[in-house]
């Protein structure tokens, strides 16, 4: 069948590696079989459609890319075994530039995640003492420690508004009642 | 500054690598300032969103830093860098990964990619919503239209995506591919035109379905 001889030539006809004689069959058939002439200029097309990959993709801000080595770098020297994701150590180590420089839709990345646990486990005594008593007195919430707490969760909330890393909702609205009253 | 500007070499990458092998920090930073738009582009274009295409950038080269004291010249810098590329997108992990970032099934002519969570994609309705708003009509169909490419290139089974990545956007040769991936050249021919059918299938519905006007095409040499 001509149709099985086509579908045999056509990743080299595709390719432009076929021999003369056998792209001139290939195209001459493809004239005259219209489901092998779909299946061509499919093929061909989506090679073009591919190429709007090729737009939209912006060269990498060159701070960023500053980044990415100095946190290799940082790295580099570390077990394998780590997690890959944690970049937490060139952070706290003073390697990486601070995670404040970055644009907010970088907090989903590895590095936010890592920040934000950090802070997380930070504040977590601060956190239990709160919640166990949960009737704090107004010297309580006049403390530094409440206020820096109250900042941190609210904007914890706030980078974290999709709710992936903890839902805050709760404890958020606890206290802004109890810093209303 | 680094002692190797690569300009007075062919491989400038082999020469950044050879001179961070001699300690020059400096040189590594210069590779990833010359290499890491590519690299966060194929990752971008194997479906991962801005933010994970480059951690995964990241990860890749943490790899090559972590590399300095074993590397050998022995291939093209950029067949060593693909091939640790194609080793991340093996990674299930990292695979994983990808697949809940690429924005599936967003927009009209949905196309079912595979493996997704249905979380369609990485940002929120609202805030894509937004983002399409702000957009002009003809750049929000592009930018649709690329979602969709993006999503079909994305659903391909390793090694065929690397293979198609390579061959398409990095102009790597057949023979080049070959050895990225660790296959014979008749290998890597079919592995393309596999990817090719594979996206070919996924984006039917946008390419057409007249016969008629495909024949003419053909005659007219599209």
């Amino acid at each position: 069948m001509d149709c099985d001889r086509f579908r045999e030539l056509l990743p080299g006809l595709l390719a432009q590696e076929l021999a003369a004689d056998a792209a001139a069959f290939a195209e001459r058939h493809a004239r005259g079989c219209g489901a092998c002439a779909r299946e061509l200029v499919q093929h061909r097309r989506t090679w073009q459609l591919l190429g709007v990959l090729d737009d939209g993709e912006a060269a990498a801000a060159p701070v960023r890319l500053e980044q990415i080595a100095v946190v290799a770098l940082a790295r580099a020297g570390e077990p394998e075994g780590a997690d890959r994701d944690d970049t937490a150590p060139a952070v706290a180590a003073g390697r990486v530039a601070s995670i404040e420089l970055l644009p907010r839709s970088r907090w989903r990345s590895p590095w936010a995640r890592a920040a934000a646990a950090a802070l997380l486990v930070a504040s977590t005594a601060f956190v239990t003492r709160w919640w166990v008593t949960r009737v704090p007195t107004p010297a309580f919430l006049g403390e530094p420690e409440f206020i820096t707490h109250f900042e941190l969760l609210r904007d914890l909330g706030e980078l974290d508004r999709g709710g992936v890393l903890i839902d805050l909702d709760d404890e958020l609205t606890a206290l802004d009642a109890l810093r209303g009253a | 500054m680094p002692q190797a500007t690569g300009d007075d070499c062919a491989d400038p990458g082999q020469a950044w690598m050879l001179a961070f092998q001699r300690g020059d920090d400096a040189a590594f930073t210069v590779l990833v300032r010359h290499y890491g738009s590519r690299v966060i582009a194929f990752f971008r274009r194997a479906g991962a969103d801005p933010s994970a295409a480059e951690d995964l950038a990241q990860e890749a080269f943490l790899r090559v830093a972590r590399a300095r004291d074993r590397y050998e010249p022995t291939a093209k810098f950029t067949t060593w860098l693909h091939r640790i590329l194609y080793r991340i997108a093996l990674n299930d992990a990292t695979r994983n990964r990808w697949r809940r970032s690429i924005g599936i099934g967003a927009g009209r002519g949905e196309i079912d990619a595979g493996g997704s969570d249905g979380s369609g994609g990485s940002r929120d309705l609202p805030e894509r919503v937004a983002a399409a708003d702000s957009l002009p009509v003809h750049e929000l169909a592009q930018a649709e239209l690329r979602e969709q490419v993006r999503s079909a290139v994305a659903a391909l089974p390793e090694p065929q995506r690397t293979a198609l990545l390579l061959h398409r956007f990095e102009e790597r040769s057949c023979e080049e591919i070959a050895e990225t991936l660790g296959l014979t050249v008749p290998a890597v021919k079919s592995l393309l035109f596999r990817a090719r059918d594979n996206v070919r299938r996924r984006l039917a519905p946008l390419l057409g379905d007249d016969a008629g006007g495909d024949r003419d095409e053909v005659r007219h040499g599209l």
